[in-house]
């Protein structure tokens, strides 16, 4: 399954219910990323799913489960921290405040239970996020940011890619980048990176097949543990992506990558 | 109060509303986790989480307009399948992928759409109604399922594939 091949017809189910291989889920996922024919065949495979899960026939929850739930939402609304997540301000410089929501979300505690609501187990650097709402300001977390997020983690096209340092280095800086096309949606978190020198700042590149330009992506600083988190809302949409590219540039960003790319992944 | 209404009062912390959604969905998201965890008390526990996620983010719903029914169906076989595979530390949890609300738009909670799935399930030949169940129910992969029934892999492939046709096709009559 190469990504300029479509899905084969038998591979949408296994694909929909998540038995396929770990590199078949990935080439998949890659290739549902840049084709609306097979989204659209996914999509009324995960109908058909749907309708075959609620022909289960239907039992009454265990006694007692209506109270035991919803003494769990009141407690939840009573803790106004679990009911309302917080952020911490914007880390993430973006070049252009249209192209990028305009903040980074130190995501830790409100990033890591959403990731455990919607069932993103397969995000391993889940961890990395934790340092930055340690130090973070709290805030209320604006519902539109939230809504944008929770569509980027539950999307079930959205491209997934670890980028590594291209040369060996102790702290092993890393990264991984979440990009839903057909939304343009894009999620980066990094950790380890390393100091920037005074008016540098780090750029996300996404890079496209065939030896296009690589297009910028956003801007981003890490904080002073080496960890940095970004949400792009309006990225270009339905890319055909090679992979993803971090570079070091001037403060404000560059319209080209400039030598070395010091993460990458595809 | 349709789900909109519904969503739109939980979003506004309306805890009643929430035991609403809980009365209308809590039946079928359980009988779903049981089918897989069979277990009671392992599917209540994914019943809760899968609700909570409507008590903790309702604005998902309200604004994305998507088929709550559908979706919670989607999502309760999904973490219910996560949580056997973390039972069994010698399945790898794969990437789960979960279904974008706004792609759930069919009225799939119809009942006269359930029942015609339900009638071309019962008659459904045996040798599709097995790998169905054992993928979807149980979360086995099709390499998996070649070895417990025996049969190729493409025959396993082929046969879950006219299964879930024969699905599609009698939601879309």
């Amino acid at each position: 399954m190469k990504n300029n091949v479509h899905i084969a017809e038998t591979d949408f189910a296994l694909y929909a219910m998540g038995v396929l291989s770990a590199d078949e889920m990935a080439q998949a996922r890659a290739h549902l990323a840049g084709c609306a024919r097979c989204a659209e065949d996914l999509r009324q495979t995960t109908l058909a799913l749907a309708a075959y899960a609620q022909s289960t026939p239907e039992v009454e929850a265990p006694a007692g489960a209506k109270q035991r739930f919803m003494a769990r939402v009141a407690q939840i609304a009573d803790q106004p921290d679990a009911a309302a997540p917080k952020i911490a301000p914007a880390r993430v410089e973006s070049k252009s405040p249209k192209r990028a929501i305009g903040w980074s979300w130190a995501l830790a505690g409100t990033l890591a239970l959403l990731l455990l609501a919607v069932g993103v187990d397969d995000f391993r650097k889940r961890a990395e996020i934790g340092p930055l709402v340690a130090e973070a300001q709290r805030g209320q977390i604006d519902s539109a940011q939230l809504n944008q997020l929770m569509e980027l983690l539950t999307s079930n096209s959205a491209q997934k890619v670890s980028l590594h340092e291209t040369a060996p280095a102790a702290r092993q800086p890393e990264g991984r980048v979440i990009y839903a096309a057909h939304s343009g949606k894009l999620l980066l978190t990094a950790s380890n990176l390393h100091p920037l020198p005074a008016g540098k700042i780090y750029e996300l590149w996404i890079l496209q097949p065939g030896g296009k330009k690589p297009l910028p992506a956003g801007t981003f600083a890490p904080d002073s543990n080496g960890n940095a988190a970004m949400i792009l809302a309006d990225e270009p949409a339905n890319l055909a992506v090679a992979g993803f590219g971090v570079t070091v540039e001037n403060a404000g960003g560059a319209d080209t990558p400039t030598p070395p790319i010091v993460l990458s992944g595809q | 109060m349709d789900d909109a209404a519904l969503l739109e009062a939980v979003a506004e912390g309306n805890q009643d509303a929430m035991a609403a959604v809980f009365d209308r969905y809590s039946r079928i998201v359980y009988c779903i986790a049981l089918r897989v965890l069979r277990e009671p008390g392992l599917a209540e526990d994914v019943m809760q989480e899968v609700l909570l996620m409507v008590w903790k983010r309702p604005q998902s719903f309200v604004s994305q307009r998507g088929n709550l029914a559908a979706w919670l169906s989607v999502v309760t076989r999904n973490r219910a399948i996560d949580v056997l595979r973390k039972r069994s530390p010698l399945q790898p949890i794969d990437d789960m992928p979960l279904p974008d609300p706004r792609d759930m738009t069919i009225a799939s909670d119809q009942g006269w759409m359930l029942d015609k799935v339900r009638a071309v399930l019962v008659q459904l030949p045996a040798e599709q109604q097995g790998p169905l169940e054992l993928a979807y129910f149980q979360g086995l992969s099709h390499t998996e399922i070649a070895a417990k029934t025996g049969s190729p892999l493409g025959t396993v492939k082929t046969r879950i594939r006219a299964g879930l046709t024969t699905i599609r096709k009698a939601m879309g009559a």
